[in-house]
């Protein structure tokens, strides 16, 4: 089972929904909430990182037309659990794919990726095994895909809607989690 | 390294009595800043030792550990005792002093002969050196931390076609999870990692091993942190050591005299101050040469010169001021006398010349041998006749009268005429008066 990011943070937001004319009617902000939710869970900016969920509503503020459109602005307050991976942070993460360049490794909605050279040297890659892994001379650790690892992030890389980060296995308590 | 820091632990349980003033000052003082010390504490001494060990050449560390030992120190004296040569020297303390470790103050020193060195004295401030130690260890700790950071965004793959290259963070983009290869996103073609550019293996580990191997000094440094110093301390005067120095040195150093070239004039230091008593009995041996010499020539034109010369000694004798030949038994006041005379000697041309002719020209009629001297004398009377009025016009002295058979003469007119004329009592009183006019003049 996939085990949850380590830490996520509540932080207060604001938004702007707008409503299309044809929900006009008594079940008006029920249709906001709807679309605020929908439009930010799951996504990620590089301001907020990650949005895993809105947990409370603040304020709905009044809505404006938008002239020539007709469409209605809602500015919204909120509250949401964001996830945003640190430097530094030690994560618990679940491989993905194992290749000889390195280990594919997702923390959540956050892909990372350790490269051979954050790879402790006594992990060697086997391509012969199937599935490939990486395991250690006397086979007492063996990494391979779907295995859950502990790691550290060491740097991040934010694009427009997505988080890369890139962690080391090269710490002391940092491996497969047994 | 751990020897040192076990005897540490035990002097903190057991203070001597000589810490105990300071132990008790810094255990008790702890969190309080009032205390001002006025000793350098002992964690103080051993932090600069460690530092300059752990950082510096033996050279360096040479000269840290003698200024921490002598609060304060001159360039010379540190030359002497290291016995490095001045140029390196000078290197080493600019060095040093570039790195604000040690910090100095030149100081002007005027010697009794006159001349002036310029010295520049070497000592370590404490609490600039604590910041600079602190501040340079943490500048290498943010190096390390940099470098360590860098190495994540190094270039460290490569397209095989077009050559592109690749950081780890594009293996995400690249990587296609079917096939298990990273594509090139310009030409399609395979990654490869870039073996020019894989980073060292240990610089991982540098943060680590940074931290293990400078932790005495952070223990050292968490220990001093609380200990203030008195502005005393901190900018030392520079008489203290030296002269100490110098008399703990004079006697080891007397037998290295000819040991190195460096040396010698550090030799010659100490012998100045020997010299100057002997300029000053040279002078007075001058002045005393001098002296005999004068008697001497005087002498020279009369004819029977051991009857002038015991009588000028008898004259000066008499005479409270010393104009003629010194006794012995004088020789110290005659010494500062005959200073005074020199100065006066100088600034007034030629007078004893005068004065001396005068004698010697009253000696040769005394001698009566006059005939052997007629035109010296006769010359000499009339060069005598006008540089006295000379004298005169000048000096504006009080004519000193002379009996001449009972006859009352004023001194400048007294010839030889007149003097053979004189009983042999009337000839004793004009030439003591002669030699009292000689010595008054040089007063």
């Amino acid at each position: 089972m996939k085990k949850f990011p380590m830490i996520p943070f509540v932080v207060s937001l604001e938004h702007e929904v707008l409503l299309h004319p044809r929900y006009f009617g008594p079940n008006l902000l029920n249709t906001v909430k709807q679309k605020l939710f929908s439009e930010l869970e799951g996504t990620c900016t590089g301001k907020t990182g990650f949005v895993i969920a809105v947990t409370t509503i603040d304020n709905i503020g009044a809505g404006k037309v938008v002239p020539g459109t007709g469409f209605v602005k809602y500015p919204i307050k909120y509250k949401a659990i964001l996830f945003r991976p640190f430097k530094g942070e030690v994560v618990d993460a679940v491989v993905t794919q194992v290749n000889k360049v390195g280990i594919f490794t997702e923390v959540g909605p956050l892909s990372c990726f350790i490269s051979r050279h954050s790879i402790p040297a006594d992990m060697e890659f086997d391509p012969n095994s199937n599935p490939p892994c990486y395991k250690t001379k006397d086979e007492d650790i063996v990494i391979q895909q779907d295995d859950e690892i502990r790691l550290r992030i060491v740097g991040t890389r934010v694009d427009a809607a997505d988080i890369f980060a890139i962690g080391t296995l090269m710490d002391d308590y940092l491996g497969l989690i047994s | 390294m751990h020897l040192f820091h076990t005897s540490n632990k035990i002097t903190n349980f057991v203070p001597t009595s000589r810490d105990t003033r300071k132990y008790n000052m810094s255990s008790t003082a702890g969190k309080s800043d009032g205390e001002l010390l006025t000793e350098i504490p002992d964690e103080l001494k051993k932090l600069a030792k460690y530092v300059m060990r752990g950082f510096y050449p033996v050279e360096h560390v040479l000269i840290v550990d003698l200024l921490v030992r002598n609060v304060i120190m001159k360039d010379d004296d540190l030359a002497e005792l290291l016995k490095f040569d001045k140029k390196q020297l000078r290197i080493m303390l600019n060095k040093l002093k570039n790195d604000k470790l040690l910090k100095s103050t030149l100081r002007v020193e005027t010697q009794a002969d006159g001349k002036t060195n310029r010295h520049n004295y070497y000592f370590i401030n404490y609490k600039v050196f604590v910041n600079v130690v602190k501040y340079k260890l943490d500048k290498m700790r943010q190096k390390i931390e940099s470098r360590e950071r860098e190495s994540t965004s190094k270039a460290l793959y490569r397209c095989v076609n077009c050559d592109k290259q690749y950081n780890e963070y594009d293996t995400g983009d690249l990587m296609d999870f079917m096939t298990g290869e990273m594509k090139c996103t310009l030409c399609g073609a395979e990654v490869e990692e870039d073996e020019t550019a894989a980073p060292e293996k240990d610089t991982y580990m540098q943060i680590a091993l940074f931290n293990e191997q400078m932790r005495p000094l952070f223990d050292l440094l968490k220990e001093v942190e609380h200990i203030k110093l008195s502005p005393e301390v901190l900018e030392p005067t520079p008489v203290i050591v030296s002269d100490a120095v110098r008399a703990k040195q004079a006697g080891s150093q007397r037998g290295m005299a000819g040991w190195s070239g460096s040396n010698r004039p550090n030799y010659d230091l100490y012998n100045h101050e020997v010299t100057i008593n002997m300029g000053g009995e040279n002078k007075d041996s001058q002045e005393n040469k001098e002296v005999k010499e004068r008697p001497r020539w005087m002498v020279e034109s009369t004819v029977d010169g051991a009857v002038t010369e015991k009588e000028t000694t008898v004259g000066s004798m008499e005479s409270k001021q010393t104009a003629g030949a010194n006794s012995k038994s004088q020789k110290q006041d005659q010494g500062e006398i005959m200073r005074a005379l020199l100065v006066h000697e100088r600034k007034s041309g030629g007078k004893p010349n005068i004065v001396a002719a005068a004698l010697s020209e009253n000696e040769s009629d005394e001698s009566a041998s006059d005939d052997d001297f007629p035109n010296s004398s006769s010359v000499t009377k009339r060069d005598e006749r006008m540089e006295m009025d000379e004298v005169d016009d000048e000096e504006e002295e009080e004519e000193v009268m002379v009996s001449v058979r009972g006859q009352m003469l004023p001194f400048s007119e007294v010839t030889e005429h007149y003097v053979a004329e004189m009983t042999p009592e009337e000839k004793d009183i004009y030439i003591k008066l002669a030699q009292e006019a000689y010595a008054a003049m040089h007063d």
